[in-house]
């Protein structure tokens, strides 16, 4: 049995496939029969969720994200992105039952996330939930993020600590700086958000053909905002519960958060330079 | 005079040095039009000096000081060449970036479990 292109329905979908190019490069690539012929990349019919799980050293806590999710979005793909952690997160992430997507050296939040979204654009997945590998994100909230997107009623959804829910509770320097990164997000915007920081999100497929195109690189979660909403994108907070971290520790402490909050309000200032178009 | 034949022999010294590592393709192209243009100055500006050009040019921009227009063209060319190489280490992170997101990428492979749907050629 070898690999005839035409072979299974697969075919049909291949008419907007971005990987068009490699099924051509395929006749000349001697790939032995067990594998499914390249084009086969449609693998998510009707809705196609993807959660995409950012993650760096998390194997204290990978495996149980892995475990909520799949009880909580049940017909959901999970893909780990390994960030280039020297620990097992990799292996512990695979076992579990996710996509592993191993980057070979750590690019930071911002490239693995956009990582992610690559490969959700990829394979055809009409939407994707990004939840942090450190069991911050609380999995059964995925679906009222999930639920503006699948209704259509927006293209990208924050999940808010500050709306409501939840008992989280920051240190007061850090509440400060996320009031003003507030602030700063509302005057590019016009639009209020009480979480800018938040990196539990659900993004529709507009919002996941952006991200995979450009997404900022070291402090994505408050660019990325004005970035969607610079590009026409309909952006909504609902309430989310968060908790404490259990294992490890935020990677923004000390004079690291002065200088997030100093990179973060000149990207903010630099893009408010450039006007207002696209 | 002795200072003549000194800056000649070290521009001359970095002229052959840069034409050897353009003709070995130590350069990128850009680069050696760039650094071969920069040692042809050299060499000119080192074989003119008893002819007091540099005395002439910095007058007639109002330098006081003859070798301070020498040191502010030095400057200025560097600021634009780090300037210059800043936007190209930017360039070739993006690239870099986005190879590193495909090897990722393709390390893992199409999506074929955990999709019930899916039972086509892979599964069989």
């Amino acid at each position: 049995m070898s690999p005839t292109p035409g072979q299974g329905r697969s075919r049909a979908s291949s008419g907007n496939n971005p990987r068009i190019e490699v099924a051509g490069r395929a006749s000349r690539d001697p790939l032995s029969g067990a594998l499914p012929p390249e084009p086969a990349n449609s693998p998510s019919q009707g809705l196609g969720v993807c959660v995409v799980v950012p993650a760096l050293n998390e194997s204290g806590s990978i495996g149980r994200v892995i475990d909520d999710v799949g009880r909580e979005l049940r017909s959901s793909h999970v893909v780990v992105i390994d960030d280039g952690s020297t620990d097992d997160t990799a292996r512990i992430a695979a076992r579990a039952g996710a996509a592993v997507v191993s980057l070979p050296v750590n690019l930071g939040i911002g490239g693995a996330v956009q990582a992610g979204y690559r490969y959700a654009l990829r394979y055809g997945f009409k939407v994707v939930i990004q939840v942090d590998g450190d069991g911050q994100h609380d999995p059964s909230e995925a679906q009222s993020l999930l639920e503006p997107v699948a209704a259509g009623k927006a293209d990208m959804v924050v999940g808010s600590r500050w709306l409501g829910r939840g008992d989280y509770v920051a240190p007061p320097g850090r509440r400060v700086g996320m009031r003003v990164l507030a602030a700063m997000v509302r005057w590019r915007t016009g639009q209020r958000f009480t979480d800018t920081t938040s990196g539990f999100r659900a993004l529709g497929p507009r919002a996941v053909e952006l991200f995979a195109r450009s997404y900022p690189a070291d402090f994505p979660e408050v660019e990325s905002i004005v970035l969607a909403a610079r590009n026409g994108l309909r952006i909504l907070e609902v309430p989310v519960r968060m908790t404490e971290r259990r294992h490890g520790r935020s990677s923004i402490t000390g004079s690291r958060s002065v200088y997030y909050m100093a990179r973060v309000v000149l990207a903010l200032l630099v893009d408010s330079l450039e006007g207002k178009d696209k | 005079m002795r200072s003549t034949v000194l800056s000649l022999v070290v521009s001359i010294g970095f002229l052959v040095v840069s034409t050897r590592a353009i003709r070995r393709q130590h350069l990128r192209e850009q680069a050696a039009i760039l650094w071969l243009a920069v040692s042809l100055v050299m060499v000119f500006l080192s074989a003119t000096l008893p002819l007091h050009l540099l005395d002439h040019f910095a007058s007639v921009v109002g330098i006081a000081y003859p070798p301070d227009l020498i040191l502010l063209l030095a400057v200025l060319f560097l600021v634009v060449l780090v300037f210059h190489q800043s936007l190209a280490i930017a360039k070739l992170n993006e690239r870099h970036k986005s190879l590193v997101q495909e090897i990722g990428i393709l390390g893992a492979g199409p999506p074929s479990d955990a999709t019930p749907e899916r039972t086509g050629p892979g599964g069989a």
